[in-house]
């Protein structure tokens, strides 16, 4: 009655690998007047981000935190058949349906153990990823059948949509080397792939990195057979005054390394990804929700910044038309959140 | 709940010592609004009663001249009454003096008294007698007296006296 006196604070928590993004939008009569982005360092919630939440929801009664459930023990399926209370009892699951057209589902225990973890803030909303796919790709998933993927670090959901309905769901999340390893015996998709193969030989291990200390030593060496005086080695630069310290160059190294390290994480989670998108549809073709349909298109909601090596795998190696819209996790959450306030 | 799996924890907007200045308020304002509408009962109760009390007043005056209508008339009714009730001892003592008049010679058949007038039928034994004992009075008393004789068998005398007041008399009476 009186809500609109006061202001509508969305808290959206998310959590990523080196702690927690904390995005807090204030709305005041459907128009934002603030949103303020903070990142706390802690896998577990700290007093600090606590504080700054509940500093922040002070000021407004009208307060929601959300975030979203990375977990593991969720999905979603084709079905909107209510189970009946007793049975979802039984699995241990809390279900979720879509307009009648389809299903989400997640852990009892770990909705409680998201509660437990923020219960210094409490929690008002904890989303599916595959909400957050529903969310992004609104526009997309009445047209036809295409694969949709919600990509955040550790977290990759899919689902298949057709004309709106779910077709086939999967979600990997942060064990998924683990998953992979128990997909082994699942049939993957293969399409003949010189380049694939090419860059499966150029992977670059970090083990190997070691050895590029050497480098420098080499380009050195080369330099020393120039010279055709002794006298000229004050030119070299190693024996110049300006030249850096070897604690200097090991430091550079050191960061250089740190470079090359996140490079090549990243490069790994996209081929990753890949790997998923492949096994998903070799597993959809081989289900009986495929009937003869064959896809053509991916839509993937990347909450990261890479993408293009996915895309480009995805178009060579699978031939498929690939839209990657880089999306924020925290706009989306809040999206969802406001939304849900909205129905209350 | 459409995406979430749980549902959110229900808002307070109200503290607990904002729940007590309201409730202080609220009490406060229903008072005020209470005695308001009070007043505005008693307004409307007693324009309903002034109104009531105006239509009484106008049945009342209304009966109250018909009332005096009424006394006007049993007034009238009274006086005329009494015009009656004295004209009859009048009348009465009229009749009264007039037996008184007619003396034991004279026998009267038949009187017939009006307003203004006397007519005596009878029987005398001699016009002698009629004229010193009973016309004399009679013409003291009225203005104008005719008597006319005839002769009844036995020898005495039927007699027919008019008598008659004059205006005059009756102007006066009404002066």
């Amino acid at each position: 009655m009186l809500e609109w006196m006061f202001h509508k604070i969305f808290v959206a928590i998310i959590p990523v690998k080196d702690g927690h993004d904390v995005v807090i939008l204030t709305r005041k009569n459907k128009k934002i007047i603030d949103t303020v982005r903070r990142h706390f360092v802690g896998d577990t919630p700290s007093n600090a981000m606590n504080n700054f939440i509940l500093e922040r929801i002070d000021s407004s009664p009208f307060f929601y935190i959300s975030t979203l459930n990375l977990y593991p023990n969720q999905g979603a399926y084709n079905g909107w058949e209510r189970p009946s209370a007793h049975d979802e009892e039984i699995a241990g699951i809390k279900v979720l349906y879509r307009d009648n057209e389809w299903s989400q589902y997640a852990s009892h225990e770990d909705l409680g153990r998201l509660r437990t973890t923020y219960s210094g803030v409490g929690l008002d909303f904890i989303f599916s990823p595959f909400s957050m796919i529903e969310y992004y790709f609104a526009d997309k998933i009445k047209n036809g059948i295409a694969l949709y993927a919600y990509a955040m670090p550790n977290l990759f959901s899919i689902a298949i949509f057709d004309s709106g309905k779910l077709d086939y769901a999967y979600h990997y999340s942060h064990s998924y080397s683990d998953l992979m390893e128990a997909e082994e015996d699942a049939a993957t998709l293969t399409f003949a792939s010189p380049l694939l193969e090419e860059e499966d030989d150029s992977i670059v291990r970090l083990d190997d990195l070691e050895e590029f200390d050497e480098l420098d030593m080499i380009d050195d060496l080369d330099l020393l057979s120039d010279l055709a005086d002794l006298d000229e080695l004050g030119d070299v630069n190693e024996f110049s005054e300006d030249s850096p310290t070897l604690e200097e160059k090991r430091l550079d190294k050191e960061q250089g390394m740190t470079v090359i390290k996140g490079e090549i994480d990243e490069s790994n989670e996209e081929y990753r990804r890949f790997e998923f998108i492949q096994k998903t549809l070799a597993r959809f073709y081989a289900s009986e929700q495929c009937r003869n349909r064959f896809i053509e298109t991916v839509c993937i909601a990347d909450s990261g910044n890479g993408g293009d090596e996915l895309k480009r795998y995805l178009e060579e190696e699978l031939f498929l038309n690939v839209l990657i819209r880089h999306v924020d996790a925290s706009e989306g959450i809040n999206a969802l959140a406001q939304l849900e306030e909205e129905a209350l | 709940m459409k995406y979430s799996f749980i549902a959110p924890r229900s808002k307070h907007f109200i503290s607990g010592e904002m729940r007590l200045s309201l409730f202080f308020f609220t009490v406060s304002i229903s008072m005020v609004v209470f005695a308001y509408l009070f007043l505005v009962y008693k307004t409307v109760d007693f324009k309903e009663h002034h109104t009531s009390f105006s239509k009484t007043i106008k049945q009342l005056e209304k009966s109250a001249s018909v009332l005096e209508e009424k006394i006007v008339v049993i007034e009238a009714e009274v006086k005329m009454h009494e015009q009656i009730s004295t004209d009859n001892t009048v009348m009465k003592e009229s009749i009264r003096n007039l037996f008184d008049l007619v003396p034991d010679q004279i026998t009267l058949t038949r009187a017939e008294l009006n307003e203004k007038s006397l007519i005596l039928y009878g029987i005398t034994p001699n016009k002698d007698t009629y004229e010193f004992m009973l016309q004399a009075p009679l013409q003291s008393i009225f203005h104008r007296t005719f008597t006319s004789f005839y002769p009844a068998e036995n020898g005495w005398y039927n007699f027919v006296s008019s008598n008659y007041l004059d205006d005059e008399t009756a102007v006066e009476e009404a002066e």
